[in-house]
């Protein structure tokens, strides 16, 4: 029985090798060399090896520095979101001065650049007392519009229009 | 201790891997290769071209198939020769890259039959060489090989990868462990399953032990 099982073991064996055996082939091998690309200079090699790292490389960091210019440009804004009142934006004044054509025989005018007014926080702002209170009115005086240039008694009557006679004759009429 | 012999003695086991041995004249090699010397590459290719293409074979099951994929990896090896960092262990990276492409090859043939409605690529003939001047070959009958050629075939892929590697004669079983990505205990136990299970399939066919 032992005889029998060691022959299929040997069996097995030999068609299992056989399976996996190939032909000597020569040609292969240069077939195969002749197929490699071309590699002319190791630096190009190396740049060809490395250009897609260091193009995800230049992405990330191209990621990276977008992502911290709009982290910045959020925490500018983010106080007034957090206070939740009402956002006021002052402009800061400044002087618009037109640059004048040189005039030597004056001396240029002297621009002063106004400051910036300080932010207004609208909700301290205190409209009762902003403006000084008016005083209030005693008397009314219109002695100057008594009509004292008019008669007193007289009808108010009005003149006829005077209208002078027009030349109706050819002679002042041009033949056109 | 389970060992295939049909290919001459099996490396021990226990023995020293080659790619720790350094070898001066193939890392001689690989370092020129790595500058562009294409002849260099070419003797590097030679002098591990048969184990690659067995390597491929067993897992294509194709001669045809198994050149395609060891070509493509000796243009992947040129190309990516820089990222071996041990000039001594090219034989262990040049077959990983082999079988890598052997597998994608066996993968996309696969699809393309399962696509096009044809047998499965597991079901088309294996090919053998005609003559085999072997003794143990001579005094097994044509009839008893096909039956073990096809329970062989028939085997889940993940006994028969371990087996054929084992059968080329070219791995140790830490080398077939680094290829397969497993434990070299599963690749034993994995070996010993698929002959089990090739004795027993042989035993219903008729070709078995006789107890």
């Amino acid at each position: 029985m032992n005889t029998e099982r060691d022959r299929l073991d040997a069996a097995i064996d030999a068609v299992a090798a056989r399976m996996t055996r190939v032909e000597e082939n020569d040609a292969f091998a240069t077939h195969i060399i002749n197929a490699l690309p071309e590699r002319s200079i190791w630096s190009g090699w190396l740049f060809h090896s490395w250009a897609p790292r260091l193009a995800m490389l230049a992405v990330v960091i191209a990621a990276g520095i977008l992502w911290s210019n709009r982290g910045s440009h959020e925490s500018s804004s983010a106080p007034s979101m957090i206070a939740g009142q009402p956002t006021v934006v002052f402009t800061p004044l400044a002087a618009s001065v037109k640059e004048a054509a040189p005039n030597r025989t004056m001396p240029l005018e002297r621009v002063e650049l106004l400051e910036p007014v300080e932010p207004l926080e609208v909700s301290r702002v205190d409209h009762e007392r902003s403006l000084p209170a008016l005083g209030a009115v005693t008397a009314l005086a219109f002695d100057s519009l008594t009509p004292v240039s008019l008669p007193e008694d007289a009808p108010l009557t009005l003149k006829p229009l005077e209208i002078a006679d027009l030349p109706l004759t050819a002679d002042g009429v041009s033949p056109r | 201790m389970l060992m295939i012999r049909s290919r001459g003695p099996v490396k021990d086991a226990a023995a020293p891997s080659e790619e720790h041995v350094a070898n001066p004249e193939l890392v001689r090699l690989v370092a020129l290769a790595r500058t562009g010397d294409r002849a260099a590459f070419g003797r590097l290719i030679e002098d591990h071209l048969s184990a690659a293409r067995r390597l491929a074979l067993a897992a294509v099951g194709q001669a045809m198939d198994a050149d395609e994929a060891v070509q493509e990896a000796s243009v992947a090896a040129w190309t990516r020769l820089h990222s071996l960092q041990d000039p001594a262990a090219f034989r262990g990276w040049f077959m990983r890259i082999v079988w890598r492409k052997a597998i994608d090859r066996r993968r996309s043939v696969r699809s393309w039959f399962e696509r096009f409605g044809a047998s499965s690529a597991d079901d088309r003939p294996m090919e053998f060489p005609a003559a085999d001047p072997s003794p143990d070959a001579m005094l097994i009958s044509r009839e008893l090989a096909m039956a073990i050629t096809q329970v062989v075939r028939a085997l889940p892929k993940k006994l028969r990868d371990p087996f054929l590697l084992a059968a080329s004669g070219d791995h140790r079983y830490e080398e077939i462990a680094t290829l397969l990505a497993i434990p070299i205990g599963t690749v034993k136990w994995r070996i010993s399953e698929a002959r089990r299970l090739i004795r027993t399939k042989l035993d219903r066919l008729g070709h078995g032990d006789p107890r």
